[in-house]
């Protein structure tokens, strides 16, 4: 996984500023490298897949973040940009396919004429992935 | 002093790595032995939703908890404290863990680089980008010509 400069300088930003809760997600977001095993609870395709957007959750700890991305090639994650989970509100809400374009237009500027790797089947795109489905029906 | 930042950044990251080690020897004895949640649960005297729970949750891990849920898979930690490879951990290092080449090494300087080096890497990988009509990322995150 890589991370754009701008989500870098976010999370630092906070984390300089005594947000505790994005030195924990950068914990996260380290021990996700270590990952041999992917579940869809944590690694998850937004709908539909052919948007090629993820969310790398980070969980159960309050408040929760979503970290946003895509995949240039695969096993190369791009993340782009994170956002508090509450702030996005259900997932009809049109805070999502705002956060979606963004990610994918922050994945253009970094990588002009070059489009994300999308596919349905998980494996496709990563290792380690637990079945083939990452995203909700 | 150490920071509190600090602290709260190495404290999940352990919490992190145990549970996944711990998640690893599950799947393994899941796959080998059919080792399920519930059985392992059963083994603990635990209530299953718990043991879900804990395994969903590095914050849920205490040294007692991990040590029973080693127990009960029939294994053991084998591990040794070695010094930080880089102390000046927080501010300048978040890695060991990130592989990548930049644009300009060749295939075989593939090392091992910290957290803002790999921020680095994608600006030095859209700048290489940039420069080449047909191209591709390899799976070692070098950009490099496509070959079709």
């Amino acid at each position: 996984m890589f991370l754009a400069k701008l989500l870098n300088d976010e999370i630092d930003n906070h984390v300089q500023t005594g947000n505790l809760r994005f030195a924990e997600l950068k914990a996260d977001l380290v021990a996700f490298q270590f990952m041999t095993d992917v579940e869809k609870d944590l690694l998850k395709q937004l709908k539909p897949p052919s948007d090629g957007v993820w969310e790398i959750r980070s969980r159960r700890l309050e408040p929760a973040i979503r970290v946003f991305g895509q995949f240039a090639e695969r096993n190369i994650l791009i993340a782009t940009s994170c956002r508090y989970r509450a702030d996005l509100g259900g997932f009809s809400n049109s805070e999502w396919k705002q956060e979606k374009r963004r990610v994918s237009q922050i994945f253009r500027q970094l990588f002009p004429c070059y489009s994300a790797k999308t596919a349905v089947n998980a494996h496709k795109l990563f290792d380690g992935a637990l079945g083939e489905k990452h995203y909700d029906d | 002093m150490i920071k509190e930042s600090e602290k709260v950044y190495f404290r999940r990251l352990n919490r992190n790595l145990v549970l996944e080690e711990i998640l690893r020897v599950f799947r393994q004895k899941s796959r080998l032995e059919g080792l399920t949640q519930v059985e392992l649960a059963n083994r603990l005297g635990m209530d299953p939703g718990q043991l879900s729970r804990t395994l969903r949750e590095p914050s849920n891990l205490k040294l007692d908890t991990i040590s029973d849920l080693l127990l009960g898979m029939n294994a053991e930690f084998n591990f040794e404290v070695v010094p930080q490879s880089q102390p000046q951990a927080f501010d300048e290092f978040l890695g060991d863990f990130l592989s990548f080449s930049s644009a300009e090494s060749s295939p075989s300087d593939s090392n091992i680089v910290s957290w803002p080096d790999a921020v680095r890497g994608v600006e030095s990988m859209s700048q290489a980008s940039s420069r080449l009509d047909n191209w591709t990322i390899s799976s070692q995150g070098y950009v490099e010509a496509a070959t079709d």
